[in-house]
């Protein structure tokens, strides 16, 4: 239910204003929060799970001696003090339907309200606060102060619109911890998390009341990668229960989408809104959440590339979305490093250094500093960077001569180099190799996007159209088609008749003499996505491609988790001496870096092999 | 202010001489260090209006935008003392405004002709300047605004109808190029090229060497982006043999694309030529190209890659690489001893080369490599998986064979350096390699 036009955020950087250069950052203890929960999400009670999401600071600060609150206990002894946080009690005017409705909304919305009590003592700011704010005001740029996932006036609004998504209604089912479903996949608790909004001239959005600051952006994030980009997968939820008589699980699958696509693009808004998109602002968590948005983007694209519906009405959106996150990202990165170069040039950089907060909104300058790389996953984005803009030669000719021989070393940023010489160059064997052996499960998503398995496929076969009886099954290998019958229609529509032979194989016969001339139909086959070479866990794809947050090891039950995943490899094949150098070098874990000596060893043991033999 | 005062006395006595490249020379931004700037600043922080200085010594002799011209060049120098490239840009854009309305007034041709050489002086700086504020901020804020003034200034040129200002437009269309390509949108230079090309537009018009030389150049680099080798070749060629003997640098530069896109079209650079220029970073590729070692080549490749990343080759280069697979397949048929009578290449031999060369070695990869060079025509012949029916063997490779007949001969005229038997095969280890694991 979501407006798919694309007049949007463009407009957005011109009329917000530019925040002071320093940002206030308040709450949580951002190191915790950016390398995540670990520790949260092995907690066993329920609250816990609301640990991610937002306490409502922002409105409420100021008052902050004259409420009594409860605080959970648990986290309260641990921090220290006793945390005094409001409980927001639903009006009650009347015993109608839609007093009752509201009321069941506000329950939902009260242990985000209540369980998590804040982990540092918000009363030195409350004295501060109003001036701040003016301050933050009068100078033209927003801080936001909001610190819940969801504003509470929107709350209240929403509920009165009727606009609350199947998503925010609360968890009734009898087991928080979905022991029952096999994907180990907690059910969504239903918190409600700011909607996509615009701005226009009587709906202002740069309040700062109503805009996140970045670390409850990232816990939205957070809370949405966790709690609801799986949500498909519980069955018996009762929030599901009718809609599921009537919907296939790939629909499903798309409303979870939506809902994901919407909360996150409210989340690079409110991201805008400060401007750390467009704005010029630096900021280590801004980096993660966009870092994170991306992956999942590219996800989901991969997932529901397969439905008609979605390359209708959705594809080209998300596309646009994710060159924004991209772009939003590179920027990021490509400021973290002027800021050094500067300082480094000026000889002030240990300075800098030193006075960095540790464990907050500046550690590019420790990774920097420490690593050369602003993050973590620099290289990693680098390289979904790369292959997003595959195609235009020229973009990406001239975005590699900005990077740094560190980034431009590691291995993702390899693998995209090669497909992107191996596009260009119509090496077709080549390209669909990376996307074998890349162990990036998201970057091989990338690579295998309808549109450019399309142009490898259709280079290929008119290269092939040389070989005369060549299997179909052999094609079917070599091009990553699902299955024969794929294949088949593939270069049927191409012109292309595979004939039988004796055996009962089915071949194509080459061009000699050219009775089956390649040929480009007008409609030419959309690929299936690659679910052979692609099994995607979410969660757990989202954090090995590039490991924000550690998933728990263990469950509740006790079961190790990454053990009962699929491998994540493609079909086994024998594998020649080079092609097993190169793969266990994929094998190494993201994040290291493989230098040019990794890269001759590689090289010389591949020889020896080879020699060998 | 001695150095102020030379500087307004220069312009002033530039501009009655009548010598437009004596006028142009005193609008030349001091980049090495210099004590012009700093005094130029000292005259500002003293007091002076570096404005009303200007129209002090010129008023009664220049028209008022060139006394704007002036001061703005003043405050230009100033900002630059200051460090600030953003203030330098701004100056420099009111100076490049006012001096293009100066120019606009002017009627007589000699006149204009005068005024020109500091036209290409500003323009180049304004271009200079952008690019140095937009380094390490987001977006191409002065980039964008260079590039309004620049167009716009190609086009009052363009629609001169007397001509006399024609000879400035490759000189605005090669900065223009410049721009572009800061701003990663190169192609958008192509309307630059379309309307240059017309017959009518540059007839009858003196240009200066220099001009065409730099156009060339960036004529030549938009084709390589565009896969259209020999207008990129023809346009390189002219800018690399105009070039001037001692600009050895412009000639690298020239010859970063040139040679690439030579080797594409066949025409292999001697060691003299890359020994004389200073690119060993080509010969491994070169060498790899004509013995076929494509270990050799890969390894010069991937040696060199930051630097022809940076220098914006890596592409083509990338792409000479079938060149490369043609020598060795060649290489193989006469090693491996296949001659006329016996012209089939068996796929496993083929896989043996490449394993000895350490390259992927997987079967697709060798019919992906053979298929693609017959069907672009490098090598003729057809691959044919003969005995798909009776042979048992897991393997395909070992059934596949590739009918290889003459090779086709390449574009240009290098073929002896493609037909001189290559020293490495002597010791081939695949020559004795064949069907691997297949008995059929």
């Amino acid at each position: 239910g979501d407006d798919d036009d694309d007049d949007d955020d463009d407009d957005d950087d011109d009329d917000e204003p530019r925040p002071p250069p320093s940002l206030r950052v308040t709450g949580l203890d951002q190191a915790e929060m950016r390398l995540g929960g670990v520790s949260e999400a092995r907690e066993p009670q329920r609250p816990t799970l609301s640990q991610t999401t937002g306490v409502p600071r922002g409105k409420v600060r100021a008052r902050n001696d004259s409420f009594e609150g409860e605080a959970d206990p648990d986290t309260a002894g641990l921090k220290g003090f006793v945390a005094r946080v409001p409980q927001v009690q639903p009006q009650r005017t009347g015993t109608t339907a839609e007093d009752a409705r509201r009321e069941r909304f506000a329950k939902k919305a009260q242990p985000v309200l209540r369980s998590r009590a804040p982990m540092r003592a918000p009363v030195a700011i409350a004295s501060e606060n109003e001036s701040e704010s003016d301050e933050a005001t009068s100078t033209g740029g927003i801080v936001g102060r909001c610190m819940e996932m969801c504003p509470p006036k929107e709350v209240v609004k929403r509920e009165e619109m009727r606009e609350i998504d199947l998503f925010e209604r609360p968890y009734e089912g009898d087991d928080p911890r979905g022991a029952r479903n096999p994907h180990h996949v907690e059910p969504c608790p239903g918190y409600p998390v700011k909607k996509y909004q615009r701005s226009a001239a009587d709906h202002k959005l740069n309040k700062p009341d109503e805009v996140r600051p970045p670390h409850v952006l990232l816990e939205t994030e957070d809370y949405l990668e966790r709690y609801v980009i799986e949500q498909d997968k519980v069955q018996g939820d009762s929030r599901f229960v009718r809609s599921r008589g009537e919907k296939t699980a790939a629909d499903l699958l798309e409303d979870v989408y939506m809902f994901y696509w919407n909360r996150n693009r409210m989340i690079r808004k409110d991201l805008l809104l400060q401007n750390f998109t467009g704005g010029g602002l630096t900021h280590t968590l801004a980096m993660t959440i966009l870092e994170r948005s991306a992956r999942c983007l590219i996800l989901f694209e991969h997932l529901l590339s397969g439905s008609e519906e979605f390359r209708r009405t959705h594809q080209q959106q998300n596309q646009k979305q994710l060159n924004e996150t991209l772009t939003a990202c590179m920027s990021q990165y490509s400021n973290a490093r002027s800021l050094y170069d500067k300082a480094v040039v000026t000889g002030t950089v240990h300075h800098m250094i030193q006075n960095r907060p540790t464990g907050g909104s500046e550690d590019y300058w420790f990774n920097l500093d420490a690593k050369g790389v602003v993050s973590e996953f620099e290289p990693e984005l680098t390289a979904y960077y790369i292959v997003f803009h595959i195609e235009n030669r020229i973009t990406v000719t001239y975005f590699l001569k900005e990077l740094t021989s560190k980034v431009r070393r590691h291995v993702n940023v390899q693998e995209a180099l090669l497909a992107f010489a191996a596009l260009h160059s119509q090496d077709w064997a080549k390209y669909c190799s990376v996307i074998r052996r890349t162990s990036n499960i998201i970057l091989r998503c990338l690579l295998s996007t309808s549109r450019l398995m399309k142009r490898v496929r259709e280079v290929a076969l008119d290269a092939l159209n040389v070989t005369q009886s060549l299997p179909i099954a052999g094609i079917v290998e070599w091009l990553l088609f699902e299955d024969e019958e794929e294949c088949v229609a593939c270069c049927v529509k191409y012109g292309l008749q595979p004939a039988q032979t004796e055996a009962g194989a089915l071949v194509l016969n080459g061009t000699r003499p050219r009775e089956n001339a390649f040929t480009l139909p007008s409609d030419p086959p959309i690929p299936r996505p690659l679910r052979r070479f692609i099994r995607i866990e979410r969660r757990y794809h989202l954090v090995k491609a590039g490991t924000h947050e550690r998933m728990p090891v263990t469950l509740s039950n006790g079961r190790a988790q990454p053990d009962s995943l699929p491998p994540e490899e493609g079909p086994v094949r024998p594998v020649s001496a080079s092609s097993r150098a190169l793969s266990s070098r994929s094998g190494t874990p993201i994040g290291e870096f493989v230098g040019s000596q990794a890269a001759d060893q590689a090289a010389d043991q591949a020889a020896e092999q080879a020699a060998e033999q | 202010m001695a150095q102020l005062q030379q500087l307004l006395g220069g312009v002033l006595q530039a501009w009655s001489s009548g010598d437009g490249h004596r006028l142009s020379a005193a609008f030349i931004l001091p980049l090495r260090p210099h004590p012009l700037p700093a005094d130029v600043r000292n005259a500002q922080s003293n007091g002076h209006d570096l404005d009303a200085l200007a129209a002090g010594v010129l008023e009664g002799q220049a028209g008022g935008d060139f006394v704007e011209t002036v001061g703005a060049y003043l405050q230009a120098l100033s900002a630059l003392a200051q460090g600030s490239w953003e203030r330098v840009f701004a100056q420099l854009h009111r100076a490049f405004d006012a001096y293009s309305k100066t120019l606009q007034g002017a009627q007589d041709p000699d006149f204009v002709a005068f005024l020109l050489p500091t036209l290409k002086v500003l323009a180049r700086h304004l271009n200079l300047a952008a690019t140095r504020a937009d380094a390490g901020a987001e977006g191409f804020k002065s980039l964008r605004k260079a590039e309004n003034t620049l167009k716009n200034c190609f086009t009052d040129m363009l629609k001169d109808r007397s001509g006399a200002r024609k000879p400035v437009l490759l000189c605005i269309a090669a900065q223009l190029f410049q721009v572009y390509s800061r701003m990663s949108n190169i192609p958008f230079a192509k309307t630059l090229v379309n309307t240059l090309k017309r017959p009518t537009t540059l007839q009858g018009v003196q240009q200066v060497k220099a001009d065409i030389i730099t156009y060339n150049y960036h004529c030549g680099r938009l084709f390589v982006f565009e896969d259209q080798f020999q207008e990129a070749e023809s346009y390189l060629g002219s800018a690399f043999e105009g070039c001037h003997k001692d600009a050895v640098g412009n000639k690298r530069r020239i010859l970063a694309y040139l040679v690439p896109v030579r080797i594409l079209l066949g025409r292999m650079p001697t060691d003299r030529l890359l020994d004389k220029y200073g690119l060993p970073h080509f010969k491994g590729i070169c060498r790899g190209i004509r013995t076929g070692n494509l270990r050799l080549f890969e390894q010069a490749l991937a040696d060199n890659q930051e630097l022809f990343i940076r220098q914006g080759n890596f592409l083509i280069l990338e792409r000479t690489r079938k060149l490369c697979y043609r020598t060795l397949f060649r290489n193989l048929q006469k090693a491996a001893g296949y001659g006329p009578e016996n012209t089939r290449v068996r796929l496993g031999d083929c896989e043996a080369a490449f394993r000895w060369m350490n390259c992927d070695s997987e079967p697709e990869q060798i019919e992906c490599i053979l298929a693609n060079l017959i069907h672009k025509g490098i090598i003729k012949g057809y691959i044919a998986h003969a005995q798909v029916s009776s042979c048992t063997c897991p393997h395909r490779q070992g059934r596949a064979v590739a009918q290889l007949s003459m090779y086709s001969p390449l574009p240009q005229c290098c073929l002896s350096l493609f037909l001189s038997f290559s020293p490495f095969l002597s010791f081939c280890p695949f020559l004795f390699v064949s069907c691997r694991d297949c008995s059929c």
